[in-house]
């Protein structure tokens, strides 16, 4: 009975240890993963920015599309309403959310061609999450604070935090009080809000 | 010291007015209060703010902006060393403040940086691996309750909360000499051109972007919000955004 006892005690131990392992390893392969996406997305950019052929960059800007959740971005944005908006407006939305994003990269050219990424650590946050925490040196300001916020699953880009300031909570905070100035008409909204955009 | 302050200024009627009745408003406003940790910040005043955004534009498009731009040709040391200068002129403030929301680490990290940087007259960092936070007048009155109050646009100066404009005027008659102005009155538009520079990019973006009253309000709640509350209350803050996002990408 003992002897039974002491085998069963070793078999679990020995399950623990290699549970331990597995869930070691697959975290250390998401925080991998996590990082390398970051680096990626930072290269794109700066080829994205330093390039002139129009099909090119059209290349790139479609492999910088793969690297971020549109999807999860348009919803946090949009809110509440996001559920009520018909499917056209949504793919709409997208598209010049995206369009957007593209044109923000144009605007600071100079600074996304010498952009630097330090990173500092990576941390899982719950199951979903993945920040990759660190700092940039832009042409003009140095050690600039930065979080990449990641889906764990996906391995996408959710969100940018530049010195605790959350690009998609100001585009939210944005885009709640358009709307209500619109009175809540998300086709009217879009036309006016991207109205810049080429 | 600080008692010298006040006896000057309630010497000084003007003053009195200019600086501690808007103070002494708040504070009364804020025994009423119940909640400062409220992010939002209203905006009653928004047409006569949006004006003064718009002077605030013109001022920026007809006389910071070509100043900025002789001002970016300065080699790189240059502006930062008058960055680093204009930073270091304003730590007593910090200091002081510190000291008012009773924050022992920031009061020492701040007092010794500013003790060592003494050396080069703060124009060179020589210790910039130290970082402390920076602390006004309008982050002690956070602290002790004090509601943040209207929104309002200043002329020059930009966007503010009450709150942070009259701690900015107190800030100011605690490091000047109402009847000679000091050191850090002088170097004020030095630190506006040091800021304009440093935010040239914020500020572009502002001006593209659909509403630029709007984003510059958005763009101030939050950059303040995060610079004057607690490590807890971001941490609630972060807690809460975490909790959305996992949400949303069930």
């Amino acid at each position: 009975m003992n002897k039974m006892n002491l085998k069963n005690y070793w078999i679990r131990i020995f399950a623990i240890i290699i549970g331990i392992f597995f869930l070691n390893s697959a975290i250390a392969d998401v925080k991998t993963k996590a990082s390398s996406q970051i680096f990626n997305f930072l290269n794109t950019i700066k080829e994205f920015a330093s390039e002139k052929d129009k099909s090119k960059k059209e290349k790139k800007s479609n492999e910088l599309l793969k690297m971020i959740d549109l999807e999860f971005m348009s919803k946090v944005t949009i809110g509440k309403h996001w559920k009520e908006v018909n499917d056209k407006d949504k793919i709409e939305f997208k598209r010049n959310l995206f369009k957007k994003f593209i044109q923000f990269i144009d605007l600071h050219v100079e600074d996304f061609k010498k952009i630097k990424f330090e990173q500092k650590s990576i941390k899982l946050r719950g199951e979903k999450l993945v920040y990759v925490i660190g700092f940039i040196d832009t042409k003009k300001i140095k050690n600039l604070d930065i979080i990449w916020k990641l889906s764990a699953k996906q391995n996408k880009i959710l969100d940018i935090e530049i010195e605790k300031i959350s690009l998609i909570k100001t585009q939210k905070l944005e885009m709640k009080e358009l709307l209500r100035k619109h009175k809540n008409d998300f086709s009217k909204f879009i036309t006016i809000y991207f109205k810049n955009l080429n | 010291m600080i008692n010298n302050m006040f006896i000057r200024i309630l010497k000084n009627k003007i003053l009195f007015k200019c600086l501690l009745a808007p103070f002494l408003f708040l504070l009364l406003v804020s025994s009423c209060a119940q909640n400062i940790a409220n992010k939002e910040i209203n905006d009653p005043l928004e047409n006569m703010n949006r004006s003064v955004f718009k002077f605030n534009q013109g001022f920026d498009n007809f006389v910071l902006k070509p100043i900025n731009t002789t001002y970016e040709k300065l080699p790189r040391n240059v502006k930062k060393g008058i960055s680093n200068h204009v930073n270091w002129a304003s730590t007593p403030i910090t200091m002081v403040n510190s000291a008012m929301q009773m924050e022992a680490e920031n009061l020492s990290t701040s007092t010794i940086k500013f003790l060592l940087n003494s050396l080069t007259l703060g124009f060179y960092d020589l210790d910039p691996e130290t970082k402390y936070k920076t602390r006004d007048f309008g982050s002690t009155l956070a602290k002790y309750n004090v509601p943040s109050g209207p929104y309002i646009v200043v002329p020059v100066l930009g966007p503010r909360s009450l709150r942070h404009f009259s701690g900015d005027l107190v800030d100011n008659s605690i490091s000047n000499n109402p009847k000679n102005y000091s050191y850090n009155s002088k170097l004020l538009p030095t630190k506006i051109i040091s800021k304009r520079n440093k935010y040239s990019n914020v500020l572009e973006d502002i001006n593209n972007s659909q509403d630029p009253y709007l984003k510059a309000k958005i763009l101030y709640t939050e950059n303040r919000f995060n610079s004057i509350s607690s490590k807890k209350t971001i941490e609630q803050e972060q807690q809460n955004e975490q909790d959305e996002f996992e949400k949303l990408l069930d």
